[in-house]
C-alpha cells in the first residue's frame, strides 16, 4: 500500500494549491521543477470500474499549465480562455499519474500552454490552453 | 415523462465518487439531453463566491458525457475522447446549470454540445460553452 501522504520521491506537495485541488488531490510537484506533478488515482478519482475520471484530470491541466505561465510572466494573474482535452488512454485506480506543462507562448494579453499526462510510459491526455491576463485593479 | 427519464444514467454517473466530491446533481436527463446543476462550495474557486475554471470544466464534462449515455440501451457507457471547452464571461454566483444536447450520435462516436450558466441574484450568465466528443461502450 502506498502511503498518501509522503508522496513519490524527489515530489513536495503542491506548492500554490487550492481548494479545488485540495479536493482532487493531493498534487504533487517535482522539487526540481515545478510543472512536473504527481497524482496518486484513489476511489475519488475513478467511476464504478476503477478507470481515471476525465473531470479530474482536465483540473490538473488546467492548473498546472496557468501557473507554469505564471511563472514565466508573473505581471497579472491569468484567467482560463479555452481549455482542449484529449484523452488518449486510460489509467486506473491505485496508479502514479505523472504530468508536465509547458509554455508555448507568453503574450502581453493572451498566453499559451500545453501539457501531457502519462502513466509509466501510457499517454493518458495531452491539452493545450489558452489564457488571457486578468485585468489589474487600481 | 419524469425529469429523469434514464434514471440507470443517471445512478451510473452519480454513483461515481468524483461526481459527488463535485456535488453535481441531475435536473433533467433523457433521450439526447441533459441538464445538471452544481451548488457552490469553496472547494470550487480561487475566489470567493465564483467558480473557477476547472468545476465548469467538469461540470460540462458530466453533463456531455451523461446525454451522450441516454442515446445508449441500458447499460452503453460513453467514455469521454476529447473535450473542448471556452470560457465566456466570469462565474459570479450560486449555482451553475449545465445544458448538454447530444448533436450526433454515432455507432462508435458521439457529439454532444454543452452550455454552462451561473445563477446569482443579479440573474443568468451563459460562462462557458463545450463540445464532448465521446466513445460509445456497448451494455457488457
Amino acid at each position: 500500500m502506498i502511503e498518501r501522504s509522503l508522496g513519490p520521491e524527489g515530489f513536495v506537495p503542491y506548492v500554490r494549491s487550492s481548494p479545488y485541488l485540495d479536493l482532487v488531490g493531493p498534487v504533487y510537484q517535482s522539487a526540481a521543477e515545478p510543472s512536473i506533478v504527481r497524482l496518486l488515482i484513489d476511489e475519488r478519482h475513478t467511476n464504478a470500474r476503477g478507470f481515471l475520471h476525465a473531470g479530474v484530470l482536465v483540473a490538473v491541466a488546467d492548473t498546472i499549465m496557468g501557473h507554469t505561465l505564471h511563472r514565466a510572466a508573473p505581471e497579472a494573474p491569468l484567467l482560463t480562455v479555452s481549455l482542449t482535452a484529449d484523452f488518449t488512454g486510460s489509467a486506473h485506480r491505485g496508479e502514479w499519474l505523472e504530468g508536465w506543462a509547458e509554455v508555448r507562448r507568453v503574450g502581453s494579453r493572451i498566453s499559451f500552454a500545453a501539457c501531457t499526462f502519462q502513466v509509466e510510459s501510457t499517454l493518458v491526455l495531452t491539452a493545450t490552453g489558452i489564457f488571457a491576463a486578468a485585468p489589474v485593479s487600481a | 415523462m419524469p425529469a429523469v427519464a434514464r434514471e440507470d444514467v443517471a445512478a451510473w454517473v452519480l454513483g461515481m465518487p468524483v461526481a459527488v466530491a463535485l456535488g453535481l446533481t441531475f435536473e433533467q436527463l433523457g433521450e439526447g439531453h441533459s441538464v445538471t446543476r452544481l451548488v457552490w462550495r469553496e472547494q470550487h474557486s480561487h475566489v470567493p463566491g465564483a467558480f473557477q475554471a476547472s468545476p465548469i470544466a467538469a461540470l460540462a464534462d458530466f453533463t456531455g458525457a451523461s446525454a451522450a449515455t441516454t442515446m445508449l440501451p441500458t447499460g452503453g457507457r460513453a467514455a469521454t475522447l476529447d473535450y473542448t471547452v471556452k470560457f465566456l464571461a466570469e462565474a459570479r454566483g450560486e449555482q451553475l446549470v449545465g445544458r448538454g444536447r447530444v448533436v450526433r450520435a454515432g455507432r462508435t462516436v458521439t457529439v454532444a454540445a454543452v452550455d454552462v450558466y451561473v445563477l446569482s441574484g443579479e440573474g443568468t450568465t451563459l460562462c462557458a460553452t463545450a463540445l464532448v466528443t465521446t466513445r460509445n461502450l456497448p451494455p457488457p
